[in-house]
């Protein structure tokens, strides 16, 4: 089975600060993968493990793709070879955007199985997935939260609000995987190692055909935002009173 | 440009509370207000929408219908949006309605924004709000392309009646919608008698601070005499105490209840991310410092396996 995994660089939200004014800063905030990809590249490697065959990893966006640091990153994870489109348009890419890139990507590579992760952690929009499926006119499906391989098809199970659904789908597919669906390996050294000897392909938009890279979605503004103002109140221990306090509170909410 | 469709939530007639959240919402942009519902022996839920505001009702029906699949379901709306050209679609921001939204959207090659927050529609133009950063920022974006299309996160807008005509409009089956390439095997339902974390007025949730089966059995206790739906952090989840439909946070459901109560969670901004617009927020935790209590409205620093076994005791009485 030759599987493709999708992942995207993104900032640590846990470093990115808040501007006296509400705006952002991401001074502190080091790129990395976005972690929900990991678990769809540990699923292709679980899959590839299983019934055989290959994956290679793929990343779309500006310069800050090319971080030899997070290619050896991912690559140390599993996948035999990487392809990275690189662009400058690709700088803020909406979701319309980067699935016509990933399509024009996989189509050239090749492929019978696309997973990505549920939404990226930046945005998470979790449209791109999806909208890879519908480009390639081949079956998707999102939440995905288990994949087992049967012949030419795969069984599917999806876990949704109240229920768990398993479906059948055939081959070739695209499947956005939840961050449940596994728990990722770390690396070790020798995997980080042997990841710089990994072949990196590198592509733009002119190669893989695609000339307009306009939005669909039109960015207004973005901001902190306004802080709910809390009680905050905080009580100390498990006496009888801060006991009657507590429930005095929740009986209140209740009506 | 004929009004705002809401793409009824609903599985065997039972409609989720997030399509009447979006029925009233629609209704504010003084527009015609439709509710379009695919599925099988659905025209009879007519008047479910008629009572929240909605003039019209476009049933679908038909064995195809009867489960949620992408592929009828997106050649089935996308010849009725061609036909009736609505202004905006809204869906549940459900897993398969944002599945759904989102091959839909590419189809038409039309913008389409996820989870909102807030929305304002107006003719050819839609302007939500969503979060991105796990809850550290609001973003607005703006849809100019048609028809506008969002998927509305659940709990977040109010429900009011209104009465509307629900006049029932039978749209013709498309000819795509033979596009059926999932086949669906089985539901296994995961509910307990306990409300859904989405639509519950009172969550109680249990993080790794209740060390295993025993506390989690505590927190259960607690949130059913609060007649509370029960949920978990990722890490009571991974250590398996809790179903994995039962994560709150980022990565898990998005909850929007009157009172949520933490129980030995810390407040990671993936947990925060999920929970952090619940109207009253109180923790329990024995960590002065624990991140959760920056987002209370009450906070006991205490040990749960004392304080909730003590709050169980009172409302017993
Ligand atoms: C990509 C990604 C996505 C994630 N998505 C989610 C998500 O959707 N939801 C989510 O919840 N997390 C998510 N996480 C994980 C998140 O970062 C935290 O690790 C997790 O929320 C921690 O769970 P916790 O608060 O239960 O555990 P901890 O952080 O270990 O906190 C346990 C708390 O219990 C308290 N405690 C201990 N004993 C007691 C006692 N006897 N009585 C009272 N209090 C006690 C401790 O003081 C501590 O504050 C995600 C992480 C990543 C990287």
């Amino acid at each position: 089975m030759k599987v493709i995994v999708c992942y995207k660089i993104v900032p640590e939200e846990a470093n990115i600060e808040i501007n006296q004014d509400g705006s952002l800063s991401f001074a502190n905030a080091e790129w990395k993968l976005s972690q929900y990809d990991l678990n769809a590249v540990e699923a292709a490697m679980q899959l590839v493990e299983a019934v055989g065959g290959s994956v290679t990893a793929l990343t779309v966006g500006d310069q800050k793709i090319e971080n030899s640091k997070l290619k050896k990153s991912i690559l140390a994870r599993g996948p035999e070879d990487l392809y990275l489109v690189k662009d400058e348009r690709l700088k803020r890419a909406d979701t319309h955007l980067t699935a016509a890139v990933l399509a024009a990507a996989v189509a050239y590579i090749g492929f019978d199985l696309v997973l990505c992760g549920e939404g990226s952690s930046d945005f998470y929009a979790q449209q791109v997935g999806i909208q890879l499926g519908e480009l390639l006119q081949v079956p998707v499906i999102n939440a995905v939260s288990k994949i087992t391989p049967a012949g030419d098809r795969l069984i599917i199970e999806r876990t949704l609000e109240d229920e768990i659904e398993t479906l059948e789908l055939s081959l070739p597919a695209v499947l956005a995987v939840t961050a449940d669906i596994n728990v990722t390996r770390l690396p070790g050294m020798k995997e980080i190692l042997a990841a710089g000897k990994k072949p990196v392909t590198e592509w733009d938009l002119h190669k893989i055909g695609i000339r307009h890279a306009g939005p669909r979605v039109e960015e207004v503004s973005t901001l902190a935002p306004e802080q709910v103002a809390r009680k905050k109140i905080l009580v100390e221990g498990d006496s009888e009173p801060k006991i009657a306090e507590f429930l005095d509170y929740i009986r209140k909410e209740l009506k | 440009m004929a009004g705002t469709w809401v793409f009824v939530e609903q599985r065997d007639g039972n409609i989720r509370k997030v399509t009447f959240e979006m029925l009233t919402e629609a209704k504010k942009y003084g527009d015609e207000v439709s509710a379009v519902v695919f599925g099988k022996g659905v025209k009879g839920l007519a008047p479910e929408f008629a009572k929240f505001g909605a003039d019209k009702v476009y049933a679908v029906e038909g064995d195809v219908f009867a489960d949620y699949n992408t592929g009828a379901y997106v050649a089935q709306i996308v010849a009725m949006i061609n036909e009736f050209k609505p202004n905006a679609v809204l869906f549940a921001h459900s897993f398969n309605g944002r599945d759904f939204a989102s091959r839909l959207a590419q189809k038409l090659e039309a913008g389409l924004a996820t989870d909102v927050i807030a929305a304002e529609i107006s003719a050819g133009k839609g302007l939500f709000t969503r979060a991105i950063y796990a809850g550290k920022a609001l973003s607005k974006v703006e849809i100019t392309t048609s028809p506008i299309l969002a998927t509305i996160r659940p709990g977040v807008f109010g429900v009011a009646e209104s009465a509307g005509a629900g006049a029932v409009v039978e749209p013709a089956v498309a000819a795509g919608a033979g596009d059926v390439y999932q086949i669906v095997k089985e539901f296994k339902p995961t509910v307990s008698a306990r409300p859904e974390l989405t639509e519950a007025e009172v969550v109680v949730s249990g993080g790794r601070g209740c060390k295993g089966p025993e506390g989690i059995k505590i927190i259960e206790e607690f949130a059913d005499l609060l007649g509370a739906a029960v949920g978990g952090s990722r890490a009571s989840i991974d250590s398996g105490w809790l179903g994995h439909e039962l994560q709150v946070g980022q990565t898990g459901k998005v909850v929007n209840p009157n009172l949520y109560v933490a129980c030995g969670i810390s407040g990671a901004i993936q947990h925060l991310a999920g929970m952090s617009s619940s109207k009253f927020i109180a923790a329990v935790n024995t960590d002065t410092e624990a991140p959760i209590f920056n987002v209370s409205d009450f906070g006991v620093v205490g040990d749960l396996f004392k304080v909730v076994p003590l709050l169980v005791a009172e409302l017993k009485k």
